[in-house]
């Protein structure tokens, strides 16, 4: 008799029981070893793309921003401008557009501007010069306009020109379309960027799944051998490249999120002087993300995030498909 | 190989033989799909092969066990993980096999390697956990390569009980070997692969 036959009785999986905790075996082991799919070079890639898309998906957000307080503001506001024909004529002028603006439903202040601050407005351009002060320089009015019940500016245009010849009623109406048609351009600029990056994305993670799967061709054959279906298979290969996803798009995001965090402090050390600061936060807004701009960036990663799962997995069950292993 | 038709009955035994390079291997993958016939069919549980879908081959390979010439084990996964791959594979929750795979490697005599990798085996050892990682599953059809070839005489008998055991339980069986000591001990049929030709020897 030979120790075969003395043997323990046959294992036992033929039967059903129930089965022991045990201690042994890692709950999860990787059947494909991460660093065999995903190097850092890959990872590098994706979070560069996602850093640049961050970057521009805030930029445009901020543009946008800036662009909604710029027509606001010029929407609440209209200007008259008075052609001078002798310098006290003027005076009376505007004194009397001033009373008959004052008189209209729908306004909020009226603010003539006198002859200095004029003259001041111009300054920047021709300097100072005391014999300005003899030109004869048109004169502005500032109208603050209820946004909530704003007047009938077409008309208040025609009676107004028809009354004092000479004043010109400005809406603003040809600045906001072009802010608006400047700002829509740059959106659409932008969403292309972003479309580009996201296909470049796609075409990183295609070529390595390729990589990651002629690296892996052993353990895809014994996964096929032992039954799996392609989408076992798959599923293997995107958790890695998940994880990728969400690393490099925290890392890429995270880097943007700083900079638009930095940027007031950039300007402050890079700008010099205070005015050129003010100059620069009124004409983009402060350079910071509030909330929403910080829920873009999240957004921004959770895409990166979803490509890079979606992208792997149908990538390698593309390539399974056509290899047939 | 040409000429070659037979019919192998549900739970049936046989050993198949012949010198190498008759195409003992060749057929087995035959058998297992991962060969395909340059002329003829294959059928397999009443389907015939060459119509199945990814899917469909993927199920039918479940329901086979195989042991392979070269092992074919992973080697960044332990002894215990390479055998409970087919059944993580079947999408089975850990905790549902547990001890059936530990039992089933204490069987086979690898009780203390189960956590070892791969590398670490000697040919006889990688060898068992090949067989045990084909029987875990409880296959419906068995197909063995040269499974005692790297075992001394007396694991080679008590392998082969393991194979007679699953037989008697319905798994029909094909062992592939030139050990002819291995083949006095069970009466099977044999199935002689010569010049391409295949001759059943009952």
């Amino acid at each position: 008799m030979s120790s075969a036959e003395n043997s323990p009785a046959l294992p036992a999986i033929v039967q059903t029981r129930t089965q022991a905790a045990a201690k042994y075996a890692r709950a999860k082991a990787p059947i494909v070893p991460p660093g065999s799919v995903t190097g850092r070079s890959l990872t590098l890639v994706i979070a560069i793309m996602c850093l640049l898309a961050s970057l521009t998906a805030g930029g445009v957000y901020l543009m946008f921003q800036a662009a909604n307080v710029w027509t606001n503001n010029i929407a609440s506001e209209i200007t008259v401008q008075v052609q001078p024909k002798t310098a006290n004529a003027s005076d009376d002028t505007v004194n009397a557009i001033v009373k008959l603006l004052n008189d209209q439903n729908g306004i909020k202040k009226v603010t003539p501007f006198s002859k200095e601050q004029s003259l001041q407005l111009v300054e920047p351009w021709i300097g100072k010069l005391e014999v300005l002060k003899s030109f004869a320089v048109p004169r502005l009015i500032a109208v603050e306009v209820d946004r909530e019940s704003p007047p009938d500016v077409p008309t208040l245009k025609k009676v107004l020109e028809a009354r004092f010849p000479g004043a010109m009623l400005d809406d603003h109406g040809l600045w906001r379309s072009e802010i608006r048609r400047l700002t829509h351009m740059l959106e659409a600029g932008g969403i292309a960027i972003i479309l580009l990056m996201a296909a470049a994305t796609v075409a990183v993670i295609i070529a390595a799944a390729r990589s990651a799967l002629a690296s892996n061709r052993e353990i895809v054959e014994v996964l096929n051998l032992v039954g799996a279906e392609e989408k076992f298979i798959a599923r293997q290969f995107e958790v890695h490249f998940l994880k990728v996803g969400i690393r490099a798009g925290i890392v890429g995001a995270g880097i943007a999120a700083l900079t638009f965090f930095m940027v007031p402090w950039v300007t402050a050390t890079l700008g010099g002087s205070a005015a050129s600061e003010a100059e620069i936060k009124r004409l983009v807004g402060a350079g910071t993300l509030d909330a929403g701009g910080y829920t873009i960036l999240a957004l921004v990663v959770v895409a990166v995030a979803i490509i890079c799962k979606t992208t792997s997995r149908y990538g390698v069950r593309r390539i399974l498909n056509q290899h047939n292993v | 190989m040409r000429d070659i038709n037979f019919h192998l009955q549900p739970g049936s035994f046989h050993f198949l033989t012949g010198p190498s390079g008759a195409g003992k291997t060749s057929l087995l993958r035959l058998l297992f799909m991962s060969l395909r016939p340059s002329r003829g069919l294959v059928y397999l549980f009443g389907r015939n092969i060459a119509k199945n879908t990814t899917g469909q081959r993927a199920d039918l390979r479940r329901r086979i066990g195989v042991v392979f010439q070269d092992f074919r084990l992973l080697d960044h996964l332990t002894t215990w993980e390479n055998v409970a791959l087919p059944l993580r594979v079947m999408g089975k929750k850990q905790s549902d096999y547990r001890e059936d795979v530990t039992e089933l490697l204490k069987w086979v005599g690898l009780g203390d390697r189960m956590h070892a990798f791969p590398a670490v085996l000697s040919g006889g050892e990688k060898q068992r956990a090949a067989i045990a990682r084909a029987v875990i599953g409880k296959p419906e059809l068995l197909l063995a390569d040269e499974p005692t070839g790297n075992v001394d005489p007396q694991m080679a008998r008590r392998l082969l009980r393991l194979f007679i055991e699953l037989n008697r339980l319905g798994t029909s069986v094909i062992i592939a070997t030139h050990d002819y000591q291995l083949m006095t001990q069970f009466p099977a049929p044999r199935m002689q692969l010569e010049n391409g030709r295949l001759e059943l020897q009952e």
